[in-house]
C-alpha cells in the first residue's frame, strides 16, 4: 500500500488517529489543521515533488472550512481530480450533501473504526 | 498499545484546551448577549466547534461517556447556533455546569479524580434536553439507531456465490469528484471475477467537442463471486446517488458449475496487515510537515538544568583565564564562549516561558460564579495576557491569584445597592493586569471597591495583640497586616474568604516564588494588590555578601538599600534587641554572622555594612561584612540534594568554584523576629 494522503482537521486527536491508522496501513500521511493550512501543505508537498493521492478533510474548521477548501481545490487543475473524503458526524447528514456538491468523492462518519477508514481510503488509493 | 496511549494523551491535552476555551467563550457569550444584542456567530460557531471537537476526539479514543454527554451539549449548542434557542443566564449556567462535568469526565478517563455521579449527569442531561424539546431529542436517537442498524445489516453475508450484471454508467463530471472508474473496477475485483460484457462509446462526442476532463464511456460488466447486494452498495456508496449505476442478480438457476469454480474465483485480499513505518519516513514527516515538536517538560527541565551547569562552568573558565596570563586569543575565545552561553541560556529559559493569559482567563468563571452567588455585578477586565512567565511560576501562581481575585470580589467590591448609594457605577470592576517592569513581572489585581480601612485593620490588630496600641505604623505597613494569619476585617464570615485564612498562605506562596506583594488602597475608591515576581526561578539576580570567610547571596528584589552606620548608631533597646535609626525610622538589626553561626572579625556595626531589606512591608537591617557585588547565578536546590534548610532557598556555585548559599530573607527574618 502506498500513496501520499493529507489529513485536514482542526482536532489534533482526529489527525493523530487518522495518521496512526493510515501509517500502519503503509500510507504516507501529512497533516494540516484547517483548509487554509491544507492548501499551504499541498503547495509545500508539491514543491517537494510529492503528489497527494487523496485528501481527508473535516467540514467545520476555523479559518477555512472544509467546503470552501474543497471548492478551492477544484479550482486548481493539479487537485481537481484528487479524491477528497469528507469527515462528518452522524448528526450532520446535510454536510454529506454539501460536501458532495462542492466536489467531495465521499464521506466518512466520525468516530470511525480503523478498518473502515482503511477500507474507504482503499477505494481511492491503492 | 503505545499509539493508543499517545492518542489518548493528545486528546487529553486537546480536550483540556477546548474545555478551557468553552468556558471562556460561554462567559463571553453571556456578557455579549446582555440587551438582546445580535448573536456573534463566530463566537457561537467556535463554541459549537469546541464541543464538536471534544465529542469527535472522545469517540475516537473510546471515551464513550464523555462523547455521549458532549453529544447532548452539542445538540443544545446547535439550537443556539441555528437561532432556535435564545441565550439566557440560566442556559449559560447549565452549559457551564455541563462543561465542568465534561472536564471531570475527561480527568476521570485519564485516571485523575472521580467522574461525575450518575444522578448528577442525568439531571444535567434532563436540563439540557429540556432546551431541546422532546422531538429533537427523539429524532437524534432515531437517527443514531438507524445508523447503527444499517451498519449491522451491511456486514451480513450468506457466503453464496452470485453473478451480478452491472451497468457502469456515470455522469460525465464524475472524474471531477475524484472518483476514478478504474478504481471501482479494482474494488469490484476484490469481490470476485469481473468480466467485460460491453463497452459503450455512443455518448462520445466528435474529437473537436471532446472535453478531456469528462467521462463519456460506459460499460456493462459481470461480477461473479460471493458479493451480496450490500457489498455492491458499499462499492458504489459514494457515487450511487449521482450516477445511473445499476446492478441486478443474474445468478443462473440452477448453477451446476458454480461450486467447482468458487475457490479459484475469489482470491479476495482483505485489508492490509499493519506494517510498521520505517524511522526515516517518520523523520521526513517531522522535518518537512511540521513547524513545531512536542517536548516532554521533564526534558525541558533537564535542558535548562544542563544549561545552568554550563553557565557555571563557563563562569569558572572566565575567572581562571582572567587571573592567569591569558593571551589575547584566549581572552577573545572565552569572551565569545561567554556570549554564546548567555544566548543559549536566554533561549533555553525562553522555552520554559508561557503566557499568563490562560491563567487569567479561567478567573472569568470564578468571578462570574462568585458574583452571582453574592448578588454582585462584577466585570473582570484582563490585560497583558501575552506576558510570559516561567512555566513553574505560572503553575504555582494560579492558586494565590485566584484567591486574591476572589478576595477582591468578596471583600473589595460592594453590592450594587451600596455602590449606587455612594454614586459609583452599578457594576464593580476588577482589573487583572500583567506587565514587565525592571526585569520583573508585575501582576496587579485592582478593584474599584470600598478600599481598605487602615483604622479598622489597626484596631483589630491591636485587639488581637498583633501590634502595640501606640504603634506608629504607616498605612502601607498596616495594609500588610491583612496577610497576617488570623486577621480579617470582613464583617461577615463567608464561605469564600473565610476568616482570613488564605491571605497569609497567599503571601507565603508568593514569597516562595521569590516575589513580593504590596498593597495600595484608598478608602472608598479601591485597592490594588501588586505582585512582583522574578522572570524565572532557575536564575536569580542576587547580591553577593561576605560574612567572615563565607559568601552569601540574597535576591536583589528584597534589597532596599545598603548603609554604613555611624559609630553608635546601632543601639540596643530593651526587649527589641539591636536597632538602628535610618532617616528617622527605627529598624531592627539582624547580625547575619550570629544568625548563621559564621565567624566574623567585624563586631562593630560601623566597621561593617547594613543591608536594608523589606519583608512584609516592614524594613529590617542585615549586618554583613561587605558587599561583593551583583551577579546572576543559577540556583541549585538544596532541598533536592540534601534537605530543606530554614532560611536558605538554594545554593549556587560561584565563578571561583566556591559554593554560596542563597538566603531566604523572609524566612530568616521571621525566624529571628517572631512577630513578623
Amino acid at each position: 500500500m502506498s500513496g501520499v494522503i493529507l489529513i485536514v482537521d482542526d482536532s489534533a486527536t482526529i489527525r493523530a488517529s487518522v495518521k496512526n491508522t493510515l501509517d500502519q496501513a503503509g500510507y504516507e500521511v501529512y497533516q494540516a489543521m484547517n483548509g487554509q493550512a491544507g492548501l499551504e501543505s499541498l503547495k509545500q508537498l508539491n514543491g517537494q515533488g510529492k503528489t497527494v493521492s487523496m485528501i481527508i478533510s473535516d467540514v467545520n474548521m476555523p479559518v477555512m472550512d472544509g467546503i470552501t477548501f474543497i471548492r478551492e481545490l477544484k479550482k486548481n487543475l493539479s487537485y481537481k481530480f484528487t479524491p477528497v473524503l469528507v469527515l462528518t458526524t452522524e448528526s450532520q447528514d446535510s454536510k454529506k450533501i454539501e460536501g458532495k456538491e462542492a466536489g467531495a468523492a465521499g464521506w466518512l462518519v466520525k468516530p470511525f473504526e480503523p478498518d473502515t477508514l482503511v477500507g474507504v481510503v482503499r477505494k481511492f488509493v491503492r | 498499545m503505545d499509539l493508543d496511549k499517545e492518542l489518548k494523551s493528545i486528546f487529553f491535552e486537546e480536550g483540556r484546551e477546548h474545555i478551557a476555551s468553552l468556558e471562556e467563550d460561554l462567559i463571553q457569550l453571556e456578557t455579549d448577549s446582555g440587551d438582546g444584542a445580535e448573536l456573534d456567530h463566530d463566537l457561537v460557531n467556535r463554541i459549537f466547534r469546541s464541543a464538536h471537537t471534544i465529542k469527535g476526539g472522545a469517540g475516537s479514543v473510546g471515551f464513550t461517556d464523555l462523547a455521549g454527554f458532549t453529544h447532548t451539549v452539542e445538540n443544545v449548542l446547535d439550537r443556539v447556533r441555528e437561532n432556535q434557542l435564545a441565550v439566557s443566564r440560566e442556559l449559560i449556567s447549565v452549559l457551564l455546569s455541563s462543561v465542568d462535568c465534561m472536564a471531570r469526565q475527561l480527568d476521570a478517563a485519564m485516571g485523575e479524580g472521580d467522574p461525575p455521579g450518575e444522578g448528577e449527569l442525568s439531571t444535567l442531561v434532563d436540563e439540557l434536553n429540556s432546551y431541546l424539546g422532546d422531538t429533537v431529542a427523539m429524532a437524534t436517537q432515531v437517527a443514531d439507531e438507524a445508523v447503527r442498524r444499517s451498519a449491522r445489516q451491511r456486514s451480513t453475508n450468506d457466503g453464496r456465490e452470485r453473478t451480478w450484471a452491472i451497468s457502469l454508467k456515470f455522469s460525465p463530471e464524475v472524474m471531477e469528484t475524484g472518483t476514478d472508474p478504474a478504481m471501482l473496477l479494482t474494488e469490484l475485483s476484490d469481490h470476485g471475477t469481473v468480466r467485460l460484457k460491453a463497452a459503450h462509446l455512443d455518448d462520445c462526442p466528435p474529437l473537436e467537442a471532446l472535453d478531456p476532463y469528462k467521462l463519456y464511456l460506459s460499460w456493462d460488466i459481470e461480477l461473479t463471486g460471493r458479493a451480496t447486494e450490500a457489498d455492491l452498495d458499499g462499492v458504489f456508496i459514494f457515487i450511487a446517488d449521482d450516477n445511473p449505476i445499476q446492478y441486478r442478480d443474474v445468478t443462473p438457476e440452477p448453477a451446476p458449475e458454480a461450486p467447482g469454480k468458487a475457490p479459484a474465483a475469489a482470491p479476495k485480499a482483505k485489508a492490509a496487515k499493519p506494517t510498521p513505518r520505517s524511522i526515516s519516513e517518520t523523520n521526513t514527516d517531522k522535518r518537512k510537515g511540521m513547524t513545531s515538536v512536542r517536548v516532554d517538560t521533564d526534558r525541558l527541565d533537564r535542558l535548562v538544568n544542563l544549561v545552568g551547569e554550563l553557565v557555571i562552568g563557563q563562569a569558572r573558565v572566565s575567572q581562571v583565564t582572567r587571573t592567569a596570563d591569558a593571551t589575547p586569543e584566549t581572552a577573545a575565545a572565552v569572551e565569545a564562549l561567554e556570549r554564546i552561553t548567555r544566548d543559549l541560556q536566554d533561549e533555553a529559559m525562553g522555552m520554559r516561558m508561557l503566557p499568563i493569559g490562560p491563567t487569567f482567563v479561567q478567573f472569568q468563571r470564578v468571578v462570574r460564579d462568585l458574583a452571582m452567588n453574592q448578588g454582585k455585578e462584577v466585570s473582570l477586565q484582563i490585560s497583558g495576557q501575552e506576558t510570559e512567565l516561567d512555566k513553574s511560576i505560572i503553575e504555582k501562581i494560579g492558586d494565590p491569584l485566584k484567591h486574591m481575585v476572589r478576595n477582591a470580589v468578596d471583600h473589595g467590591l460592594e453590592t450594587p445597592s451600596e455602590r449606587q448609594a455612594v454614586g459609583k457605577p452599578f457594576t464593580g470592576t476588577v482589573n487583572l493586569r500583567a506587565f514587565h517592569a525592571e526585569g520583573n513581572i508585575v501582576i496587579e489585581i485592582e478593584d474599584d471597591g470600598k478600599g481598605l480601612d487602615a483604622a479598622a485593620i489597626a484596631a483589630k490588630a491591636i485587639k488581637e495583640g498583633l501590634i502595640p496600641a501606640d504603634h506608629q505604623m504607616t498605612d502601607t505597613e498596616i495594609y500588610q497586616l491583612v496577610f497576617h494569619p488570623g486577621l480579617s476585617t470582613a464583617k461577615k464570615v463567608t464561605d469564600v474568604s473565610g476568616r482570613g485564612v488564605g491571605m497569609d498562605v497567599v503571601k507565603r506562596n508568593i514569597e516562595e516564588l521569590r516575589g513580593r506583594v504590596q498593597i495600595d488602597s484608598r478608602k472608598g475608591e479601591g485597592t490594588i494588590f501588586r505582585i512582583t515576581l522574578p522572570l524565572t526561578l532557575a536564575i536569580i539576580e542576587g547580591m553577593g555578601l561576605s560574612v567572615g570567610d563565607e559568601v552569601f547571596l540574597i535576591p536583589l528584589l528584597s534589597i532596599v538599600e545598603s548603609i554604613r552606620p555611624n559609630e553608635g548608631a546601632v543601639q540596643t533597646v530593651a526587649e527589641r534587641g539591636e536597632v538602628v535609626s535610618v532617616r528617622g525610622d527605627v529598624l531592627p538589626v539582624l547580625r547575619l554572622h550570629e544568625e548563621l553561626n559564621v565567624f566574623s572579625e567585624y563586631k562593630m556595626p560601623h566597621e561593617a555594612l547594613l543591608i536594608v531589606v523589606e519583608v512584609a512591608g516592614k524594613r529590617f537591617c542585615l549586618l554583613v561584612d561587605d558587599i561583593i557585588g551583583q551577579q546572576q547565578v543559577v540556583i541549585k536546590s538544596v532541598e533536592q540534594n540534601y534537605r530543606k534548610v530554614e532560611g536558605v532557598s538554594g545554593a549556587t556555585i560561584l565563578g571561583d568554584g566556591r559554593v554560596a548559599m542563597i538566603l531566604d530573607v523572609p524566612a530568616l527574618v521571621r525566624r529571628a523576629f517572631k512577630d513578623v
